[in-house]
């Protein structure tokens, strides 16, 4: 244990925290500005740690992962536009609290609940690494494909006031992902001889179409008549009082955001959106959600940061990515000469060691910077729309080209922003959409590939890990219909009795 | 209404700006060539160098990358150009252009000005791209620079296999049961694809061929779940495994052992000639100088032997190779007449 402690406190030192520091940092900014998501943060500043040593880099590339999570629901919460696609379920709370002028109040539930969820998963990532890789490790396409099912099936109950519309926008999110060279035969489908839909559509451009130009339209009509709304910025931190109320929410969001995280190719949108919706479908007032409640930021926020750690698990004991980003940051160990995998517990420990002292040290300074800055990025959207917006559109023009190197991207931004103002008029989802286009290409990559494991037996699907799935997923769907039944029933009785 | 008509035309017009100058940089890169080549035609024999050639490089040279970062061939090309930024004083700057099989990444090369500013990394996959029906890309539309790595098809099983332990075991249990080992691999129509079928061929056996047999987590895990009873990639996509012990490396599909594994057994040593690489170099816009040509072979044959670059090939259990401009130039021609022929074979080509 001695040894344990000294070893990482041997890693320590001033010049790398100020790095995690910079790193948060540069995560934040880039994180919190629609189009530039953590996964290019991290894509852009890796070449710059090619030139330090290697504990300095690891110190660096967590800080900016950490920060560029978090970063992505600043924009959420104030202009609807999630930076990230993790960020797109706190858009749905978070907006509104800021349209009603409670935007520094809605950025300290985030980053309070963003620390909550980053310091649990760490806790997770500490004591059950390797117990935790050895179960993910035997997710293989049965296992994801009916994760993919259990996900779809989240948003058809996620919608259960408008069930058509939310499946409309699930499944034109899942169209969208067929579009591009077939994964398993290369084969190009619905590309018209186009090489630019050769590699598919960009969720990137894709997101910021939807939520950012479709967001700018709508200001467009509303500009001149809106009266303006000054943001209440007194108080940022949340108040004990409140996260009392939230704890339960932020527990239970942790550990969903820690073990989907730890799912390699699952990630934070998914994480996200179940957390929501499960807080949604056991909350007291699911009615509420949508409306502005600290609850509908907690969770998403929560589990989102929490699938840092997680996907941090079986890049360290695996040498497997959780997500793009960690497949970045694996490179770049690999640039330094670090391979990751099962061994590195015995041969390298130091390495380990600092990783999780780094996450953590990259969380605290996450809350710190988070609240500070809460207020000078409330003010911000005190600017004048007609000045404000034409930036963002700028931001968001940038973002599409810069995520994929392709002006090719900048259209599709536009049509699909085209296509979310449209969506929003008639009340279809557009987070229904994002998350088809995540799980679609899961679902059928790995439906696909099971079957030509199995040479066409079905019974791959019925293995015991999908068999938990399944479970879940039926008791997800009828749980809360059947909890419905029965309180109508309930009342109808009271209602009855009270008659006689 | 109308005005609310005018700020939206206002906005659009921003917006439209904005692509335009995200897409003029062609049209830019046209202008500095021009410039470029005024200054060559110009009787100024300061500007020239000592050896007689122009004075190129004279700004920030992009270099397009085929894949994405963080992968085996970005991380080849950053350490190389760290090392030739040093070498020839300019900055390079290594921007990521995925998919279409690297087809997309090369086409922007080639659209590009032919001066030497763009270049790209180029991979084997470029000798199939219009036999697959990907791209109308072939070799013709590239210049070679030189080419700086390879990876050699290897054959992995997991640990503990029970039904064969080598490669002549294998080859005789599929050749008893056709059809039913499940035979994993990475992308479809990809190089490690193609060494199965290969193989396949030249051994005279059937396989049940799983492509994209990574999925979430990567090829080396599946294998060790014994959700597939072979892979067949390169050392490098499943290190980690490899280092745990989880699975076995038991053949290289190379003309000699590979240099990190010389305990591991060629195909051919079993009798079976079969040999599949992937080759990385990089290559220019047709018709770029032959000057330009030189300086940039020149450099990238200092960086490819600088010790950063020898280290960092070590560290990931590649290969290094060295083949200048012209060597190049017929192994991608070479590439074309042994891998079309495989797909034609496997039904694959177009």
């Amino acid at each position: 244990m001695l040894a344990t402690i000294s070893s990482v406190l041997s890693t320590l030192s001033f010049g790398t925290i100020c790095l995690v520091l910079v790193g948060v940092v540069l995560g934040i900014a880039v994180g919190s500005i629609p189009g530039l998501t953590a996964t290019m943060a991290v894509a852009v500043l890796t070449s710059f740690t090619f030139g330090m040593e290697s504990g300095s880099a690891i110190a660096m590339l967590l800080g900016i992962f950490v920060g560029g999570v978090y970063g992505g629901s600043i924009s959420a919460i104030l202009m609807k536009i999630p930076g990230t696609s993790s960020a797109v379920m706190t858009a749905l709370d978070g907006y509104p609290m800021s349209c009603r002028g409670e935007g520094g109040k809605a950025i300290g539930i985030s980053t309070v609940s963003s620390f909550f969820g980053g310091i649990v998963s760490c806790i997770f990532l500490i004591l059950g690494c390797s117990a935790i890789a050895r179960i993910a490790a035997k997710f293989t396409y049965p296992e994801y494909f009916v994760i993919a099912v259990f996900g779809l099936c989240v948003i058809a109950n996620a919608s259960a006031d408008s069930l058509l519309k939310g499946l409309l926008g699930a499944i034109i999110g899942v169209f969208i992902t067929t579009i591009g060279m077939d994964n398993l035969t290369g084969i190009p489908r619905f590309t018209f001889g186009s090489q630019n839909l050769m590699s598919g559509i960009g969720m990137v451009p894709a997101l910021i179409g939807l939520f950012g130009v479709s967001e700018i339209m709508n200001q467009l009509f509303t500009i001149d008549s809106e009266k303006k709304q000054q943001q209440k910025i007194d108080r940022i931190f949340p108040g004990w009082e409140v996260l009392g109320k939230l704890k339960g929410v932020l527990l239970r969001c942790s550990i969903i955001g820690t073990i989907i995280g730890a799912l390699p190719g699952a990630g934070g949108p998914i994480a996200a959106f179940v957390a929501y919706n499960s807080e949604k479908s056991n909350s007291k007032h699911p009615e509420k959600f949508g409306t502005g409640i600290p609850e509908g930021i907690a969770a998403p926020e929560c589990a989102n940061n929490a699938t840092v750690g997680g996907a941090l698990i079986p890049m360290l004991a695996l040498g497997v990515p959780g997500d793009a980003v960690t497949a970045i940051i694996l490179g770049a160990f690999a640039i330094h000469g670090i391979r990751l995998g099962p061994m590195i517990f015995q041969e390298t420990p130091e390495v380990v060691y600092s990783v999780y002292v780094y996450t953590i040290i990259a969380n605290i300074f996450m809350i710190i910077i988070g609240l500070l800055a809460a207020r000078w990025f409330a003010k911000l959207i005190n600017t004048d729309k007609k000045i404000l917006m034409p930036l963002i559109l700028m931001a968001c023009v940038i973002g599409s080209y810069a995520s994929s190197n392709k002006v090719f991207d900048i259209y599709v931004m536009v049509i699909f922003g085209i296509l979310g103002f449209f969506m929003d008029k008639v009340g279809i989802s557009t987070s229904a959409l994002i998350l088809g286009q995540v799980l679609g290409a899961l679902a059928e990559t790995n439906f696909r590939s099971a079957l030509t494991m199995s040479q066409g037996n079905y019974a791959i699907f019925f293995r015991p890990i999908p068999c938990v799935f399944w479970a879940l997923t039926i008791a997800m769907v009828v749980v809360p219909k059947t909890r419905k039944v029965i309180k109508t029933r309930k009342s109808n009785k009271s209602k009855k009795e009270e008659a006689e | 209404m109308k005005k609310r008509f005018f700020q939206f035309v206002g906005i659009a017009a921003a917006a439209v700006m904005m692509m335009a100058g995200c897409g003029n940089d062609s049209g830019e890169k046209a202008a500095a060539a021009e410039k470029d080549a005024q200054q060559k035609e110009a009787p100024d024999n300061d500007a020239q160098s000592e050896d007689g050639s122009s004075d190129y490089p004279g700004k920030k040279i992009e270099v397009i990358i085929p894949q994405g970062v963080g992968t085996g061939s970005d991380l080849i090309a950053r350490v190389l150009t760290s090392v030739m930024e040093k070498d020839l004083g300019v900055p390079f700057v290594c921007t990521n252009v995925e998919g279409g099989s690297t087809s997309i990444g090369l086409q922007q090369m080639a659209d590009s000005e032919a001066d030497g500013y763009t270049i790209a990394m180029n991979m084997t996959n470029l000798a199939t791209l219009q036999a697959l029906g990907y791209s109308e890309l072939s070799r013709e539309d590239v210049e070679a620079i030189c080419s700086v790595n390879f990876d050699g098809a290897s054959l992995f099983i997991k640990k503990g296999e029970e039904r064969f332990t080598n490669l002549p075991e294998l080859v005789e249990y599929a050749k008893a049961h056709p059809g039913e080992l499940s035979w994993g691999t990475g992308q479809a129509g990809g190089m490690w694809h193609m060494a199965i079928l290969k193989f396949c061929s030249v051994a005279g056996i059937e396989v049940n061929v799983v492509p994209n047999a990574g999925g979430g987590v990567g090829l080396g895990l599946t294998l060790a779940n014994g959700d597939i009873d072979v892979a067949v990639s390169c050392p490098v996509d499943c290190i980690a495994q490899l280092d745990s012990g989880d699975i076995e490396f038991i053949a290289s599909l190379t003309a000699e052992r590979q240099e990190s594994y010389p305990d591991v057994p060629t195909a051919k040593e079993s009798g079976w000639d079969c040999e599949v690489y992937s080759t990385r170099g990089f290559v220019a816009p047709k018709g770029t100088p032959k000057d330009v040509i030189a300086v940039l072979e020149k450099a990238f044959k200092n960086a490819v032997d600088s010790e950063e670059y020898k280290e960092y090939v070590t560290s990931q259990n590649t290969n290094m190779i060295w083949r200048g401009a012209d060597e190049y130039t017929e192994w991608l021609k070479e590439e074309v007449d042994t891998y079309v022929p495989i797909l034609e074979e496997a039904g694959l080509a177009k």
